[in-house]
């Protein structure tokens, strides 16, 4: 029931938010700013940060359409946008919230590079014009062991990779997050990872009807500590894998280095499927803490999409390829 | 003396007001994880404030001048009781949070960690060596057992350095806090190595 009366609420949120960012247009971004950060401390805020919506997603906001939904409840914008995994903001949960003014996402490019027909630099108003939104109820399981729901927005990957035409070679994709070595990020300046963030998926995975590129959340512009301005969602896999703020897609023929992996490859594998029977070295997967919930839940099998993506790791010995 | 008593308990009950602070103001999105660190962490750091206090003692007062003479920090040394006691205290919370929440009770879970994940296995170790210590803390007993006290209590070099192993064996990536940890335990220890290098070179 509570499903159904969101999108109620999303809408009169949504125009509420849109009227924020007009005001914060309007100069008066350093006041707001401060209010937020002090209420912000105080716990009472819901404010975040996210570029101003175009005129062109405020559109297409509007007209997507649910797609996938789930039966489980969904978690509240407020702990989407204050829990977050995002070391180029900083390494604490909390860090990316209070950070997210850092992560400048106007303008911004993807460069599309590597084996494919049609490479080339995108500014994200070009790369997101051919494609509609839609609204998709994912379980996000990260892997150290919480979980959430999370309503996206975007459009599925495999739309998007089409547009370059891959060839027959490329075998995977690999993925970069913003890193500007003259301007790092605040978590940027410390080295606990190499930084830039990369990710990689195999072709198929890639193309796989549920891997999705978010540009949004809770129907609005995607907030900067949740990776905007667009991120991957793979909903199979540990949260790692789904990279955002991406600035560079490329088509490539061997399996690419992945962050975590070049880290501890003992404990973070490339493929990353959910798998309660494949426990981290240091800690078990069997069970996950799904925010809001007191008691742990067992985690499923690929999080409970068994179904959908199974067949693309058929005869694979999941315990080596974890 | 009374004074010296008054603050140390203040010190050790400071990280509770601040999680009862916490628990006010809010925990977050995950307050099971948050409670956990916070006791985790509070447990740690009155576990290395114990050993702290000798070299903070002992170093002033070897100094030759009057005011400092005059402080009486002798008395100080009672805190590493006190904080000792409070770290246990706050790592037994530690301990029961996960035990509840974490493993829902389910000992059959907790036998599998301790076996299986090493971080939980010198956790675990360290918190029993925390027992024995706990128990005998009393003026009384100590007066009782002499040279026995002594010894018994020097196991909290080990707890404390097994401490630090549980800390470094959870940390995913970034270990910067770890080495400020591991720092002050170093420069602990070298100011008890150093005293005992210079009782030796003296006998
Ligand atoms: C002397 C005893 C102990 C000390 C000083 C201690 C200290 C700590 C510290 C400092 C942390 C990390 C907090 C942070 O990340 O900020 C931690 C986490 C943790 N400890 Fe302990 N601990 C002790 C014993 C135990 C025991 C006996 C258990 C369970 C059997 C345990 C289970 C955990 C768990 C589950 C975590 C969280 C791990 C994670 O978030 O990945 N600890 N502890």
């Amino acid at each position: 029931m509570s499903r159904f009366c969101l999108k109620e609420s999303f809408v009169t949120s949504e125009t509420d938010y849109y009227r924020r960012r007009d005001f914060m247009r309007l100069g008066a971004v350093n006041a707001l700013a401060l209010g937020a950060a002090s209420a912000g401390m105080l716990g009472l805020s819901s404010s975040v940060t996210a570029s101003p919506a175009s005129p062109d997603f405020i559109r297409k906001a509007k007209a997507a359409k649910k797609t996938i939904v789930a039966d489980d409840k969904l978690n509240d914008f407020d702990d989407i946008t204050q829990y977050n995994n995002f070391y180029e903001l900083g390494t604490s949960k909390t860090d990316p919230y209070k950070n997210a003014s850092a992560l400048i996402t106007d303008p911004w490019s993807v460069s599309v590079e590597g084996l494919c027909a049609k490479p080339g630099k995108l500014t994200l108003e070009d790369l997101l014009k051919p494609h509609d939104f839609e609204e998709r109820i994912y379980r996000l399981r990260c892997v150290e062991a919480w979980s959430m729901v999370i309503p996206w927005m975007g459009f599925p990957l495999a739309d998007l990779l089409k547009r370059f035409e891959p060839s027959t070679d490329a075998k995977y994709v690999a993925f970069e997050t913003l890193y500007d070595k003259g301007r790092p990020l605040p978590g940027q300046r410390g080295r606990s990872i190499r930084w830039p963030y990369r990710e990689g998926l195999r072709m198929d995975e890639a193309m796989n009807p549920l891997t999705f590129m978010a540009v949004g959340l809770y129907g609005k512009v995607l907030p900067n500590q949740n990776g905007a301005p667009l991120r991957l969602v793979v909903p199979w896999k540990y949260g790692f894998k789904s990279i955002k703020s991406i600035v560079k897609i490329k088509f490539v023929s061997e399996q690419p280095e992945t962050s975590w992996n070049q880290l501890q490859s003992r404990e973070y594998g490339f493929y990353s499927n959910v798998n309660p029977a494949v426990n981290h070295p240091r800690w078990s997967q069997a069970r996950e803490r799904r925010i809001g919930e007191l008691r742990k839940r067992r985690t499923l099998m690929f999080n409970g999409y068994e179904k959908e993506v199974a067949g693309l790791y058929k005869g694979m010995d999941l315990q080596r390829y974890f | 003396m009374k004074n010296v008593k008054l603050i140390g308990h203040a010190l050790g009950l400071l990280p509770l007001l601040y999680m009862l602070f916490l628990g006010v103001t809010g925990l977050g999105a995950n307050p099971i994880e948050r409670l956990t660190h916070e006791t985790g962490q509070w447990g740690l750091i009155l576990l290395l404030a114990s050993l702290a206090i000798t070299p903070l003692v002992k170093l002033p007062t070897s100094v030759n001048f009057k005011p400092i003479k005059q402080l009486k920090l002798k008395k100080v040394m009672l805190w590493r009781k006190y904080f000792g006691l409070y770290a246990f205290c706050y790592i037994v919370m530690h301990f029961l949070i996960y035990l509840t929440l974490d493993l829902s009770l389910d000992f059959e879970f907790l036998i599998d960690d301790i076996k299986d994940r090493p971080y939980i296995t010198v956790g675990f170790l360290a918190l029993l060596l925390l027992v024995p210590l706990a128990v005998t803390s009393a003026q009384t007993l100590r007066r009782k057992m002499g040279r026995h006290w002594i010894r018994l209590h020097k196991l909290v070099y080990f707890i404390n350095a097994l401490a630090l192993l549980h800390f470094f064996w959870l940390i995913r990536a970034d270990y910067s806090e770890f080495w400020w940890y591991l720092i002050a335990f170093s420069l602990f220890m070298l100011f008890r190595f150093v005293e005992k290098a210079r009782r030796l070179v003296r006998v």
